[in-house]
């Protein structure tokens, strides 16, 4: 069975109440590309982990089995469920020792794109990490569907160099793109991580496994960025994509563009049409030449083996997503709406200055970082003040909140996410979303691998 | 440096050769036959070839490319490049960008008289020393700076002066690379011509 394939639950598995499954985290031996091996971890022998998949309603129940030698635990990202379901070590659950089981059970929600990884450190960027789809019978019918994951396999080595801000590995961001034009002249960044391999769906290509597609037929990416620290530029050669949901949530219309710009733990569905037969390369922008390995063929009946089209690493003359694009670009006014808002917190990001281990909010690191302390109900406002000069996907546990001001200008519509990448160099970001999920501690942190662990998490804590 | 053997082969393949040496006469209807180079080094570079073809395009999951001038004409090497052979994509290349792309394959190991540009060690992670290898006598006070373009500015090392080595033909300079990514190692002539290498520092 091909794993890219996001197909219909099976007629026993649609009807019964609750979908099981049994995950399983063991060392795998990982060869994304001829000539390197990677000691990588994985769920049932794959990398990426299986396609977990309900319909909106359903149950799930993970049988959650470790032997990956150390502790483990497996977190649901971008799901409101209850805390204990969570899977934070220590914060939400004593972590799952080695050869021990633990069941998640929780009934799935949202519906849409979402995921799955550990949450101890270091073992979803050795290969601990899938997806998972809740299907909303409201969605246009798509003729494929597909789980399109992007994954990069980092050189263990530089890990340790980049959380003390002493790495020399290469920023592999397109020229001209905004993680480009953020750096100043005499900056080092010390904190990159250098890689190995840049995969989609556990593979470089050419040996990621083609994809067939029919004339005719209206495909459906479902297209998940599991890098460690990377944002990535994803285009199709020869086709625009349309844009319908973003973090498994409806975008406030559908947007087409040329290039999606998919920032770490961001998940977007994006659709194009067969008009023609061919064969086309879906592939990773960078500056990074290796990065040219992530691919994957895309084509019509016969041309398995044939020369794929393919697009140039390049953003110029090319309609790349952004926030504002989706929001409908028109400004909403000079004031966010009003309402009452019960609790405001406000967050200046900091830190990961050249040779420093430290990523901060208000200029403390984990777990001294200020909480935001809430009660069921209440209405919340969060503002981040980024001073540092990299972009943070900053996640929210629990929780989804509409992104409703960017960099000083109100979103005319706001975006719902569990993920979302705050500007550098002064960037502003406000978020407002309803305390109404299950009580508990939840993490929101800095989704980018190293600036976790180098401090930059708090909480929102339910009193 | 030519040795015996290349000139000899040189002067055996001498037509072929002045076909897609830069400036050189060549046969008429050969479209590929003058791109730019450094045009040509652009597109390569975001087109991400080293990726198959091997940093410094000494081969990988591709084949060798530098050199490759020495047994293709110019219209073979853009062929392999508009008709290419599974699985290597197609980049939908006109033919203007197919010329250039061809005259920066074809200069790679300086056959066509501009110098060629080695860093030691190839895949350097701080240090290393630039050295520039001339096909006649080095011009004196030819200088060297490693610079990487960052949106509207850049930054760079400043200009060093390229010092002579134990090889008559070579110079060299010590480069200090900051960080990784994508640099431009710059030579400038005394009479202010300047030519761009664009050189990948990988980490």
């Amino acid at each position: 069975m091909s794993v890219n394939v996001v197909g219909r639950l099976s007629a026993r598995a649609a009807d019964a109440d609750t979908v099981r499954y049994t995950l399983t985290a063991e060392p795998f031996a990982f060869a994304p590309l001829q000539g390197t091996e990677f000691a990588a971890l994985a769920y049932n022998g794959s990398i990426p982990g299986p396609v977990l998949r309900v319909r909106d309603g359903q149950n799930l129940r993970v049988n959650f089995v470790n032997r990956t030698h150390e502790a483990s635990t497996i977190h649901w990202h971008g799901f409101v469920l209850p805390n204990a379901m969570d899977g934070v070590p220590d914060v939400t659950q004593p972590a799952v020792g080695d050869d021990q089981t633990f069941t998640y059970a929780f009934t799935p929600g949202p519906t849409g794109t979402r995921w799955y990884h550990s949450h101890t450190p270091l073992q979803a960027l050795k290969g601990l990490f899938g997806m998972i789809v809740v299907e909303d019978p409201r969605d246009e019918h798509a003729d494929v569907d597909l789980s399109i994951v992007f994954h990069d396999v980092p050189r263990m080595s530089t890990i340790d160099e980049a959380m003390k801000g002493v790495s020399r590995a290469p920023m592999v961001d397109p020229p001209g793109s905004p993680e480009l034009l953020a750096m100043a002249p005499d900056d080092k960044m010390g904190d990159e991580v250098g890689y190995i391999a840049h995969c989609i769906n556990g593979a470089s290509y050419p040996k990621t496994k083609p994809i067939a597609v029919q004339v005719g037929q209206k495909v459906r990416l479902r297209i998940l960025n599991a890098n460690l620290t990377q944002t990535r530029y994803v285009r199709l050669a020869g086709h625009a994509l349309r844009l319908t949901h973003a973090d498994g949530n409806l975008l406030p219309q559908p947007l087409e563009v040329d290039i999606l710009r998919i920032g770490v733990a961001e998940r977007y569905d994006a659709w194009f049409e067969v008009t023609k037969p061919g064969a086309w390369l879906l592939q990773g922008i960078s500056a990074d030449p290796m990065v040219f390995e992530q691919a994957v063929v895309i084509h019509t009946p016969g041309l398995e083996g044939a020369t794929p089209l393919a697009a140039r690493n390049s953003l110029s003359d090319a309609r790349v997503f952004s926030y504002e694009l989706a929001s409908g670009l028109l400004s909403g006014g000079s004031h966010l709406p009003a309402e009452q808002i019960d609790v405001k917190k406000a967050y200046v990001l900091g830190g990961g200055d050249y040779g420093s281990d430290r990523w901060t909010m208000n200029g403390k690191i984990y777990p001294d970082t200020e909480k935001i302390v809430v009660r069921s109900g209440n209405r919340i406002e969060v503002r981040f003040t980024n001073k540092s000069d990299m972009h943070h996907p900053m996640h929210l546990h629990g929780h989804n909140f509409d992104v409703v001001e960017i960099d000083g200008r109100i979103l005319r519509s706001p975006i719902s996410k569990d993920t979302a990448l705050v500007n550098p160099n002064g960037g502003t970001m406000t978020w407002r979303f309803t305390a109404d999920s299950p009580a508990g501690r939840w993490l929101l942190h800095c989704h980018n691998d190293i600036h976790m662990m180098d401090g930059l998490m708090t909480e929102v804590v339910y009193e | 440096m030519r040795s015996p053997q290349i000139a000899i082969a040189s002067a055996v393949l001498a037509s072929a050769l002045a076909a897609f040496s830069s400036g050189s006469a060549r046969s008429a209807g050969d479209p590929y036959a003058s791109g730019d180079a450094a045009e040509g080094a652009k597109l390569v570079q975001s087109s991400g070839c080293e990726g198959c073809h091997g940093a410094r395009f000494v081969g990988g999951l591709g084949p060798k490319l530098v050199g490759i001038e020495k047994s293709q004409t110019a219209d073979q090497i853009a062929d392999k490049i508009k008709n290419p052979k599974a699985p290597m994509p197609n980049f939908g290349f006109d033919d203007a960008q197919l010329a250039n792309v061809v005259a920066y394959l074809s200069s790679l190991s300086g056959s066509s008289g501009a110098p060629v540009v080695k860093v030691v060690p190839p895949n350097p992670t701080s240090g290393a020393t630039v050295l520039v290898t001339f096909s006649g006598t080095p011009p004196s006070d030819v200088e060297v700076q490693a610079w990487m373009q960052m949106g509207a500015t850049g930054h760079g090392t400043g200009w060093l002066p390229l010092q002579k080595t134990d090889d008559p033909h070579t110079l060299s300079a010590k480069v200090e690379f900051s960080m990784g990514g994508a640099w431009t190692l710059k030579l400038r002539y005394p009479s202010g011509k300047e030519i761009d290498v664009p050189l990948y520092v990988g980490g």
